[in-house]
């Protein structure tokens, strides 16, 4: 409660802000979350922290975006996640969309027309990590692995092609195995697991969510295959190393986007894009239990750095 | 008894509050500890099969029943487990472990929840169910219907359930160690309690066993019993009281004691001497004449007896009185005791009659010393009212040797030997001989005496009548005497003068006496019946003197004569002169109760005695019988005649009727007739005749 009022007092700052500065550059940018958790709250802070001294920052829940004038008024809207990217498709305004943190699946089935529809313009940054940044990790990280295991449903099954072109170029080899339902999961994965060096999880929830997860590790330890996650919390619950983006890189990312929109004048935006920064997490336990010896995180992070980023 | 009864209380104040509390803390205390058994295996159950469950997560959601099978075996290695099991979703058993009879878990039941049990005395059974772990994977919560059903996924079924039986047999072997060890540990409590109340209780019971120990004894007479004071506080002073009672009661008894050894003393001393005299009595002789026998046969020894009796004693005791009497055997004992030495007795053996037992004596010595008693006696003047009697003593003599038999039998060898020295003539000494003609005499005597028992007994006395006939004309009726006769074995009769003597001497007269007035009274009852009038016949016995002093022979006698008013006028009493005067008023006194019944007396034997005409004055009678002694020869001896007309004169003179007796001739009737005798009677006038005779007679 008392965050929320601090919020609101920081919003009414900004708003008078806004304001004082109609006459130069500065412009009013609505800022929706898909909720106050802290992941969202931290992404929020990375934009602030870059846009908050030159333009005004209007602050809105998902559910008020539609009555709120001001904020649908504003020069740009950035929506942090799924629910809040919804809300301003609903909102029917036309003013420019950056979301943010949306999984790259639903940005390209659903949302991107979907924002289209109304001739607004609109971006996204994805939450994915582009599958030659991961199958990079996977050749720093453990050399030695040449066959790639993934399990995927049928409603991912259109990445396939990519990722295996991505792997050919790479020099891996990719073992895929569709997962009917989650009763045949362990099946599934047996079936693959025993050919594989590693197994690569794609953030596909019918695949990998919180029940699943614990099945799915520990079939893979008993094949004695590494898994190579996309969230620190993956790493955590037993991933051998993880590849993903912080909601400071994501925060960072949107900000430097909406920036140079607004300073184009003109609002022409981007296309959509992976996440330019990225972090690892190693988990040691993990490791030892396997038997692997991996280089630490920073180490693994700068090379991956120096062999290039091409996104 | 007491002993038991303090202990057994001081016992019971021992066990039963412990008892009591004991009970109720080793109840509490064990229900606690089973309930603590029986928590702990619900507990260590329920924590298994939430560690199994998960555990089994993997094996159950992958259907491996190599991991289940592995995790079952391991948990069946802990203790208690009977069996373990693991059921799928929908219920069907996917791998079990141990012996315990799956059924279908009650998932109905338990549904919702993530654990049940259900429990019997045997075994404990626990579900648990098996639910999908979660772990995150997304580091942002996406947005979206499908992840707002992800986020609640706790509410998802189990996949599966993990069972587990728990056997209670260690729990109950446990629980029963615990109520075991409690019960010992409650025993020996008691039995500590028990050993510490016994003591006390003795503490208490020695001094009370011991105090009641003392009053027992005491009770039973140990009067010189004490209790040990060791006792302090009440013990100590009902130590004390005990003991002083006890020696209070200790000394009254000695005093009593001592009075009651008095007064035995006086009781021995009279009864062994006689209270007049103040000599040894009858008992007290005889004893020690049989000491001296024995100490004859025994040691040899010769010894003598006497007898003494004294003469003219009954005079004196008739003359003057009792008192006189008395006085006279005072005096003469003083005088006696005085010619006695050390070891001598003498003892006054009843009446005027004493013993002498000289031990140690020969039969010269002997002699001289009863000639010393007998000079003493004689030399003795006795002094009453200004009269002078002098007294003299007959003394039997008989020496005590081996061969001169029982006490007894020398008792009365004296005695017969002083009956001779009375009969010798009085105041001398006999020795006593064997074969002595005096002496068989005497044994005669003494003879009639179980002859007269005999014959009362036996129904052998008669009764005869003689006629007592009028000298004078115009007199009527009839006037009889009944005299007395004895029938003996031989079916003989025996006069009166045989045996009479005997029954006087030994106090057979009163029995007599009863005997012939009880008949007497028949007879005329009988004559009466016949219708005869009661003045024409009157019908006259012999009383004793013995009887005449019988005051309940005279009540009999009123008694009789009351019951019968006519009989009196028949009756005629005849007494002696002597019996009469031995006690001159009770005789009178006996002849006026008697007349106002109508009886008669007459005097008997007059003149054979001391025929002291003064005494007709003083008696009331109405016959006079002159004795027979005068009679039989008043045909030939002048002097007889002359007293009998002087008796006949005087007897007249005083208003009496004369009898004649032993008229036996017809020269005597004549002489009487001259005289004027007005009855006479004699076997010339009438011979005796038996009773029956007087009935038919009339």
């Amino acid at each position: 409660m008392r965050t929320l009022k601090g919020y609101f007092a920081k919003a009414l700052l900004t708003l008078g802000a806004a304001v004082i500065a109609s006459n130069g550059l500065a412009a009013t940018i609505a800022v929706v979350l898909s909720d106050d958790s802290a992941p969202y709250q931290e992404v929020l802070g990375a934009i602030q922290s870059r846009l908050g001294s030159e333009h005004n920052l209007i602050r809105e829940t998902p559910d008020q975006l539609a009555s709120n004038d001001a904020a649908l008024a504003a020069k740009l809207i950035i929506t942090v996640g799924v629910k809040a990217a919804d809300a301003a498709i609903k909102s029917s305004s036309k003013t420019p969309v950056i979301a943010a943190l949306v999984p790259r699946d639903w940005y390209l089935h659903n949302g991107q027309s979907r924002l289209a529809a109304d001739q607004r313009p609109a971006t996204a940054v994805f939450l994915d990590q582009p599958f030659s940044r991961q199958l990079r990790l996977v050749r720093e990280a453990l050399p030695e692995a040449s066959k790639l295991g993934v399990a995927l449903s049928n409603s991912q099954t259109w990445q396939l092609r990519e990722l295996q072109s991505q792997a050919k170029l790479m020099h891996l080899s990719v073992n895929e195995v569709i997962v009917g339902s989650e009763l045949r999961l362990v099946e599934s994965l047996e079936k693959i697991l025993p050919s594989v060096d590693l197994l690569l999880a794609l953030p596909d929830a019918e695949v990998f969510n919180r029940i699943t997860a614990q099945t799915i590790f520990l079939t893979t330890y008993r094949y004695h295959v590494p898994v190579m996650g996309y969230s620190r919390s993956l790493t955590r619950a037993g991933a051998l190393v993880s590849i993903f983006s912080s909601p400071e890189q994501i925060g960072q990312q949107t900000a430097e986007i909406a920036l140079k929109v607004l300073s184009n004048g003109s609002v022409k935006l981007p296309p959509a894009q992976f996440p330019r920064y990225y972090s690892i997490s190693i988990n040691e336990h993990v490791a030892r239990s396997l038997g692997l010896v991996l280089p630490v995180e920073s180490v693994l992070l700068k090379r991956m750095q120096e062999g290039g980023e091409r996104d | 008894m007491i002993r038991h009864g303090i202990q057994a209380k001081a016992l019971w104040l021992a066990l039963v509050p412990a008892a009591v509390i004991s009970l109720i803390l080793v109840v509490w205390l064990t229900a606690g500890k089973i309930a603590d058994l029986d928590r702990s295996l619900h507990e260590r159950a329920k924590a298994m099969a939430q560690t199994l469950a998960p555990a089994c997560e993997y094996g159950v959601a992958t259907g491996n029943r190599e991991i289940l099978n592995r995790l079952l075996i391991s948990a069946m290695n802990e203790p208690d487990v009977d069996g373990v099991a693991v059921f799928s979703a929908d219920g069907q058993l996917v791998a079990r472990v141990g012996k315990a009879n799956w059924s279908q878990p009650p998932l109905a039941a338990i549904a919702g929840s993530e654990i049940d049990h259900s429990d019997n005395s045997a075994s404990l059974v626990y579900f648990s169910a098996i639910q999908r772990t979660e772990i995150p994977v997304d580091d942002y919560v996406l947005t979206g219907d499908k992840e707002m059903e992800r986020r609640d996924v706790r509410r998802t079924p189990p996949v599966g359930w993990v069972g587990l039986e728990f056997s209670r047999t260690s729990t109950l072997l446990g629980q029963r160690r615990v109520i075991e060890q409690s019960l010992l540990i409650l025993l020996t409590g008691l039995a500590i309690s028990a050993l510490i109340g016994w003591r006390m209780g003795r503490q208490i019971t020695r001094p009370i066993v011991s105090l009641s120990r003392a009053v027992h004894r005491l009770g039973e007479g140990h009067l010189e019993e004490r209790v040990e004071s060791d006792g302090a506080a009440e013990f100590g002073i009902l130590q004390h009281g005990v003991n002083s009672m006890a020696a209070r009661l200790q000394s009254m008894h000695e005093q009593l004691q001592e009075r009651i050894d008095q007064a035995t003393a006086r009781l021995a001393y009279q009864a062994s001497h006689d209270a007049l005299t103040g000599l040894v009595n009858r008992r007290e002789f005889e004893l020690r004449l049989e000491r001296a026998v024995n100490s004859s046969i025994q040691h040899d020894r010769i010894h003598a007896l006497c007898y003494l009796d004294l003469d003219q004693f009954k005079v004196i005791n008739d003359s003057c009185g009792h008192a006189a009497g008395d006085e006279l055997l005072r005096q003469l004992a003083l005088i006696l005791k005085c010619e006695l030495r050390d070891r001598d007795t003498l003892a006054r053996l009843g009446g005027d009659e004493f013993g002498l037992l000289l031990e140690n004596c020969s039969r010269e010595d002997a002699l001289v010393v009863a000639e010393q008693f007998r000079v003493a006696v004689h030399r003795f003047r006795f002094k009453w009212d200004e009269r002078i009697f002098a007294v003299g003593v007959s003394v039997g003599l008989v020496m005590i040797t081996q061969e001169s038999g029982t006490g007894a039998n020398l008792l009365s060898a004296a005695d017969a030997a002083c009956y001779v020295a009375k009969n010798r003539g009085r105041n001398q000494i006999h020795l006593y001989q064997q074969r002595d003609s005096d002496l068989a005499r005497h044994r005669g005597e003494i003879q009639w005496v179980g002859r007269i028992q005999q014959a009362l007994e036996d129904d052998r006395l008669r009764l005869v009548w003689q006629e007592i006939r009028p000298l004078q004309a115009g007199k009527t009726g009839l006037h009889v005497e009944l005299l007395l006769r004895m029938v003996d074995e031989e079916g003989q009769e025996i006069l009166p003068m045989a045996f009479i003597p005997a029954a006087e001497r030994y106090q057979l007269m009163p029995v007599i006496d009863r005997w012939v007035v009880d008949r007497t009274l028949n007879q005329c009852a009988e004559y009466l019946a016949n219708g005869q009038r009661e003045d024409h016949c009157l019908f006259d016995i012999n009383l004793s003197g013995a009887s005449l002093k019988d005051e309940e022979f005279k009540h009999l006698l009123i008694g009789r004569l009351g019951e019968a008013p006519g009989l009196g006028r028949l009756l005629c009493f005849e007494i002696t002169e002597t019996a009469a005067i031995g006690n001159l008023d009770l005789a009178n006194k006996f002849i006026l109760d008697l007349r106002r019944l109508g009886c008669r007396f007459a005097l008997d034997d007059f003149g054979s005695g001391l025929s002291s005409f003064s005494y007709l004055k003083n008696l009331s009678v109405d016959y006079l019988k002159i004795d027979g002694a005068f009679v039989r020869d008043i045909a030939h001896n002048g002097v007889d005649r002359a007293m009998v007309e002087a008796i006949h004169r005087i007897g007249h003179e005083v208003g009496l009727k004369t009898v004649a007796e032993f008229v036996d001739s017809e020269q005597a009737l004549e002489v009487l007739k001259r005289i004027g005798v007005d009855y006479v009677q004699g076997n010339y006038v009438h011979a005796p005749q038996p009773l029956a005779t007087l009935c038919d007679r009339h």
